[in-house]
């Protein structure tokens, strides 16, 4: 091949080399936090089935657990264990009610300290509420519409003592027709990890 | 005449007298505000608890505060923090609370320490016991806030400490407040809540000025970070404070005005500003000799004495009245008072026999009363007798000034032509009927309320306050009597199920009692003893734990814990003194240990209008020996009623007195059976006065009609005085008239003053004086002057 070809040849790919690498932010758009918590905040009312492994500096092997989670917008969270009792706990509003044993026992949520923002990290991003994250958490985005991932870092030195990080995961389900939480991820600061996956109910 | 030097000697004595009451006065005195004074003296344990919880009890040092914002929730809970912090920096306050975290961070350490001999049952420390519990915090460990709890399980696997505290929060209701960003807010949402406790009790009236001061200041300083910041105000020491503040001004503004108008009176009639000096001094002297020689008796001088006492050495005006008013023109006072005394001695001596009575009761505030008004009332009689001719002898007849000139303003009052005899009689006769229809149709109200000078307003605003609060009310209560701390907390962990009934039946919201947070030594001693060894623990918790994922080794603090547990001394009260909760045992606990009864006292306070029949029917069932559900209102109103019955009873038993006196001092059983129908006229008339006005009648009515007495005896001995002149009858006229309109202005006023107690005095008194002088008149007309002839000094009365 004639040099010349083989120059045109270079030319060319470099042009569209650089053409693509000039054209890559028109091309699949970036997912924001804002555009993922619009889209939580539309996908209304979910339920879904979850199983959760944890490890703790008590126990020699991983605590295992399940059940179902429920979520009723704008603020109710329910999550019925199934195993390895049964237990409900259940955030309305402002408050907590907890069964147990065939105990019923509430409290506020304001009364619980630290907890309270740590509860908000699944409630907020199932509500899509960008503002009451933000209270608690510094927040990172990764992904895009179809697998995403949220980085949750406690503000407050209370929360961040017990708290490292949060990591919820979802992406878009078509067969839902909407947008999912499917996994949580929970790193102590002692190094103990909760690991979340929710399942879909068909 | 005397001489200008014995004057001179007399006056610097007066002077000198008038000095010592001062500095008494202004040095030794105590004021106070309270009403447990006001309570019988102590008749048992039950009086004896409810006097110190009166005076001293937490209610009365609770400040309730209310903030808003035209802002959103978080800068109000930002201002409540701010305040609350303000509070506690200060020294006025010893407790500041904004939300349900009442467990401060010492408090907590000394409940986890001591978290296994405080629980409510022996905790199970068995294999089969720890297996449970190791199943239950597995539990736990799924739930979503397990990160949170991992810590505290490792140390208490068997929960001990959060049960404790689980229960100390239910039976205190403290978890049913509304939170919002971390602090108390009311249902609404509107206004954040605090309450505050101050170091001064209720007695303290200058400590609780202070305290208001301060909470000022520092509500001050908030408002310069939040302009726009509203606060309300609430609780026992600020009505207190409100309504003493009120009562003072409307007193203050009540004396200057009837002051004043007294003042044109006595001018208008006697035409002389040192008439109106001489009517004055011996109220005046009077009211301070009083208060001095009565802060001798008493160490302390409380303020409701003060004014009660005041008012009935107002009589004291008409002493001066009579002797200006029969003064002639050219002649010395010193000729007046020859004429007057012996009729005014008379009046002095029978009402100080009837005041004489209050000393006596076992009620210390009606005592202090009676030696209040029993000393005004003679000093003032002393200064009208023995100070005024010196002072007109030094500066009116000593430099030869022409005396007074007078009114005479009874001159043209018509002189029915009466029959004393059948005026008598049908007097009798009236009285005797209506005496008995009102016997039989009055109602005592003995209730609290009417003669409270709180207004309404203030207390519907502190109940709003108190119920969001969760506070418990201040009027109900059970208490707990026994001779040890340990006996009573016994007999109140026995209480415990009872109580926890009632509340599932829905008959309270919750209850304080020491015991929900100290348990009895013994029963401490008891649980320490079934702690296991440090060897058994191990085993059983290793052979429990095999059915578990948990690993032992994990689990060393709590063995170490129980360990420790097993050689702690009991906690005791004194271990808590310096915590948040201590301050909130202090409140539930009385150490009676100076008063008669001795032992102790525990106070459960109960919240949310408990029922009280159906709460009282089942302790009695208990048959627990000392242990009272008492309500502070009824009990009051039972002493108040005890208080009214002994105060009636003493009164009749001084008329007998005084009528005998009269009998065997003036020898004449048609005048005085004249005065007894004049006074009793008086005083039923102004009864009925005072019933038809306000349906029932009051302690203060009955010390109205005291008054009303003493009004009454004064105008009938001069209005039934035999062989005056036609002239000294005029003159006579003349002083009652003044004397009648001078209590008229005084009282009226009260009466229309709008402030409750003042009020009640004020109809009684002003419909009095006028029966009395009616009746006093009526029956005067009867006599026949006697024909003009100078009269031997001394023998008239």
């Amino acid at each position: 091949m004639p040099d010349t070809v083989k120059y045109i040849l270079c030319l060319l790919l470099l042009l569209v080399t650089v053409n693509s690498v000039i054209a890559a932010p028109e091309g699949p758009a970036e997912f924001t936090l804002d555009e993922l918590m619009q889209s939580l905040a539309a996908a209304g009312d979910t339920k879904a089935n979850y199983a959760e492994t944890r490890s703790s500096r008590l126990s020699k092997r991983l605590i295992k657990s399940s059940g179902t989670l429920e979520f009723i917008a704008p603020d109710v969270l329910i999550r019925r264990i199934v195993s390895p009792r049964a237990a409900v706990y259940e955030v309305r509003g402002d408050s907590v009610i907890i069964e147990r044993g065939g105990k019923l026992r509430s409290r506020s949520l304001e009364q619980l300290g630290a907890v309270r923002g740590f509860i908000e990290s699944l409630r907020g991003t199932l509500a899509g509420d960008l503002p009451e994250l933000e209270k608690y958490y510094q927040l990172g985005i990764s992904g895009g519409q179809v697998s995403w991932q949220l980085e949750l870092t406690p503000k407050s030195p209370a929360l961040a003592e017990k708290i490292k990080q949060i990591i919820i995961q979802g992406g878009f389900s078509e067969k839902l027709g909407g947008m999912r939480v499917t996994a949580v991820r929970i790193e102590e600061d002692n190094g103990n990890l909760t690991n979340t996956k929710i399942i879909a109910i068909d | 005449m005397h001489s200008v030097n014995k004057n001179y000697w007399q006056l610097l004595l007066w002077l000198l007298l008038i000095v010592v009451a001062v500095t008494q006065l202004t040095t030794r005195t105590q004021w106070q505000t309270d009403l447990s004074s006001f309570l019988p003296h102590a008749d048992g344990v039950k009086q004896e608890i409810l006097r110190a919880e009166l005076g001293q009890g937490p209610a009365t040092r609770m400040w309730l505060i209310a903030l808003s914002l035209e802002a959103p929730q978080q800068q109000a809970a930002q201002a409540s923090e701010l305040l609350a912090q303000n509070l506690r920096s200060g020294a006025a306050f010893r407790a500041v609370r904004n939300n349900s975290q009442f467990i401060d961070s010492s408090s907590q350490d000394l409940l986890f320490r001591y978290r296994y001999l405080l629980t409510k049952e022996p905790v199970d420390f068995s294999v089969a016991g720890l297996e449970y519990s190791f199943q239950d915090r597995l539990d736990d460990l799924s739930m979503p806030t397990a990160a949170f709890t991992e810590d505290l399980i490792a140390s208490d696997p068997v929960n001990s400490f959060t049960d404790n505290l689980n229960q100390l929060e239910a039976q205190t209701g403290a978890l049913e407040i509304k939170h919002m960003e971390g602090v108390w807010f009311n249902q609404a949402g509107s206004h954040a809540l605090l309450f505050a406790e101050s170091v001064a009790n209720g007695m303290d009236a200058k400590g609780q000025a202070l305290a208001w001061e301060e909470l000022n200041m520092a509500v001050e300083s908030v408002r310069a970070q939040f302009p726009l910041l509203q606060a309300q105000f609430a609780g026992a020491p600020f009505i207190a404070l409100k309504t003493s503040q009120q009562t003072k001004d409307a007193s203050i503004r009540l004396s200057l005005l009837a002051g004043g108008l007294l003042a044109v009176l006595i001018l208008i009639v006697y035409r002389s500003l040192l008439a109106l000096l001489m009517t004055a001094l011996p109220v005046i002297i009077g009211i301070l000799f009083a208060a001095a020689i009565s802060s001798l008796v008493y160490p302390v001088l409380h303020v409701l004495t003060m004014a009660f006492g005041v008012t009935l050495i107002g009589l004291a005006i008409d002493y001066p009245v009579h002797i200006l008013s029969h003064r002639y023109p050219g002649k010395s006072i010193r000729s007046s008072i020859a004429v007057v005394w012996p009729t005014l001695r008379l009046s002095v001596l029978t009402t100080l026999l009837a005041f004489s009575a209050l000393i006596w009761t076992n009620f210390e505030g009606i005592a202090r009363l009676g030696v209040f008004s029993v000393a005004g009332l003679f000093v003032a009689a002393m200064v009208s007798r023995y100070l005024l001719p010196v002072l007109d002898d030094l500066w009116v007849s000593g430099k030869g000034v022409v005396s007074t000139r007078q009114r005479r303003l009874s001159s043209n009052i018509p002189q029915p032509n009466l029959r004393l005899l059948p005026v008598l009689l049908v007097g009798a006769v009236i009285i005797v009927i209506s005496g008995f229809t009102l016997a039989r149709t009055l109602s005592w109200s003995d209730n609290l309320a009417s003669l409270s000078p709180v207004p309404d307003a203030l207390i519907k605003q502190e109940q709003q306050l108190r119920k969001q609060l969760r506070l418990p009310e201040p009027g109900t209560q059970i208490v707990v009597y026994a001779d040890t701390l340990d006996a009573v907390l016994d007999k109140e962990l026995l209480l415990q199920p009872v109580l926890e009934q009632a509340r599932t039946d829905g008959l309270l919201a919750s209850w304080q009692m020491a015991a929900s947070v100290l348990l009895p030594v013994s029963k401490q001693l008891e649980l320490q003893q079934l702690l296991p060894t440090q060897d058994l623990l191990q085993l059983n918790l290793q052979q429990a734990i095999t059915q578990t994922p948990f690993v032992a080794s994990a689990f060393e603090q709590f063995q170490l814990d129980v360990e420790a547990s097993r050689k702690l001394p009991p906690l005791t009260q004194q271990m808590l003194d310096e915590t948040a909760l201590g301050d909130w045992l202090s409140g539930l606990l009385l150490d009676l240990k100076g008063t008669d009864s001795g032992g102790y006292a525990g106070i459960v306070r109960l919240a949310g209008l408990p029922e009280v029949k159906e709460l009282t029917s089942r302790l009695d069932a208990l048959q627990l020996e000392s242990v009272w559900l008492v309500e502070t209102g009824v009990e009051l109103s039972q002493s108040l009623t005890d208080f009214r019955m002994k105060l009636t009873q003493l009164l009749l038993f001084s008329a007998g007195i005084t009528i005998l006196a009269l009998l065997i001092m003036l020898r004449q059983p048609g005048r005085v059976l004249a005065i007894c129908l004049i006074v009793s006229g008086s005083i039923i008339g102004a009864a009925w006065v005072a019933w038809l006005s306000g349906g029932s009648l009051n302690l203060l009515h009955l010390i109205g009609l005291i008054l009303v007495a003493g009004f009454g005896i004064d105008y009938a001995l001069f209005f039934t005085r035999q062989g005056d002149t036609k002239n000294e009858r005029a003159a006579t006229l003349q002083a009652l008239l003044i004397c009648l309109c001078s209590s008229f202005i005084v009282f009226a006023l009260l009466a229309f003053s709008g402030i409750r107690i003042l009020e009640s005095i004020g109809i009684v008194v002003t419909s009095g004086v006028l029966f009395a002088f009616v009746f006093s008149w009526l029956v005067s007309t009867t006599i026949k002057p006697e024909i003009p002839e100078p009269a031997k000094e001394g023998s008239l009365c």
